[in-house]
């Protein structure tokens, strides 16, 4: 009895671990400034690009002479769209890639649309890309 | 009879001008093909702005039309700037980019043989590998310079033009790859996946697929996929795979 006991603990235990990768391996929620959910998910497992994109990166600014300044390291946590709307107005950068669309709906355009941000084809007018 | 000889004389004039300003006008021959790519001065350019680097990559024109198809080839993969396919978000758009930069790639389009040289060097390329456990510069590499040439393969220039069998030839061997791509996908991701589901699927386009058409017409992913070589939604993947599958039995019965 003792013996089951434990087992079962243990299968519970695991199980117990098991939702927690799941849960923190799966999609995650932000909101817009007007309080919209927009989806975001850890991303594709594409980590094996990032060393040559920091490499390649890197050179081109030796290259070109840039102005350019690398501020951190990179990583496949947060892409260019969760990073212009999330994360650079302090949002989370962990498991934060923000898709267009998701599920075949809408998710990006939400903050654009009957929320804080409008749309312009002024290029000199533009906040955010 | 003085008159028509007078004619005659003038319309000869003519013919030789014409035919003078014609070999003037004419191409100058290579006196021999240059069977090495093109070394661009990368480390006198070192230092310099955009605009002045791509000037200084520009290969000349005596040099251009002189290189074999082989070393042309070489030369546009291995052009200095070549890395800026993935400054855009789409591939295709960075292909456009580095395209109005190197002038290769104009004259890698004019050559007849420029498929048989791309297959070639693609059938080289070993996707057997001994992958290092944690990301590295050196398996990034390895991938990005298969990429590379499946970029280049992926560009309409090169489709238009294929044979039934080079058509089924190149589909197998994507199709292959593909394959090769997912059982590593821990490695490749969806990111090293675009260039060959780009191949695929822009053949089946070409040749006006109709399940792929359909796809196309209702799936805004395929759509996307086809005209950037971009992959938004993992599930294209399958899409195309699965397509092409149905398809590659198409194109080896139009061999038989």
């Amino acid at each position: 009895m003792k013996t089951n006991d434990y087992i079962f603990r243990y299968l519970f235990f695991t199980l117990f671990l098991i939702l927690i990768a799941i849960a923190a391996n799966s999609q995650g929620t932000i909101q817009t400034p007007m309080g919209q959910t927009v989806m975001v998910d850890p991303g594709g497992d594409d980590s094996y690009w990032v060393p040559i994109c920091e490499a390649d990166a890197a050179q081109w600014i030796i290259d070109n002479n840039s102005d350019a300044q690398r501020i951190g390291a990179a990583t496949t946590n947060y892409n260019c769209h969760s990073y212009a709307w999330n994360v650079s107005e302090g949002g989370s950068s962990i498991n934060a890639w923000l898709k267009q669309t998701y599920n075949g709906q809408p998710n990006l355009s939400k903050y654009w649309t009957n929320d804080a941000y409008t749309s312009t084809s002024n290029v000199g007018d533009y906040e955010k890309i | 009879m003085t008159k028509f000889f007078q004619m005659d004389y003038r319309k000869i004039s003519l013919l030789l001008c014409l035919f003078f300003i014609a070999i003037g006008c004419r191409k100058k021959d290579c006196e021999e093909v240059i069977d090495q790519p093109y070394v661009y001065p990368v480390e006198a350019a070192k230092g310099k702005s955009l605009e002045e680097r791509v000037e200084m990559f520009k290969i000349p024109e005596q040099i251009l039309h002189c290189l074999s198809t082989g070393a042309l080839l070489k030369s546009c993969l291995d052009y200095p700037e070549m890395r800026m396919i993935w400054t855009r978000i789409e591939l295709q758009n960075g292909f456009d980019d580095v395209k109005s930069m190197c002038n290769g790639f104009e004259e890698l389009w004019k050559r007849g043989d420029k498929y048989q040289k791309l297959v070639y060097l693609y059938k080289q390329k070993d996707f057997n590998r001994d992958w290092k456990p944690e990301p590295n510069v050196e398996d990034g590499r390895y991938m990005d310079d298969i990429v590379r040439v499946e970029l280049v393969i992926s560009q309409y220039e090169i489709l238009n033009d294929l044979t039934t069998s080079e058509k089924t030839e190149l589909f197998q061997l994507a199709l292959d790859n593909q394959k090769k791509k997912v059982t590593l996908a821990k490695y490749w991701g969806i990111t090293g996946m675009q260039t060959t589901c780009a191949i695929l699927s822009r053949i089946m386009y070409l040749d006006k697929y109709q399940p792929l058409v359909d796809e196309y017409n209702n799936n805004e992913f395929m759509l996307i996929l086809i005209a950037y070589v971009l992959i938004l939604d993992s599930d294209v993947v399958n899409k195309v795979m699965s397509l092409s599958e149905d398809y590659l039995k198409i194109l080896k019965s139009k061999q038989k």
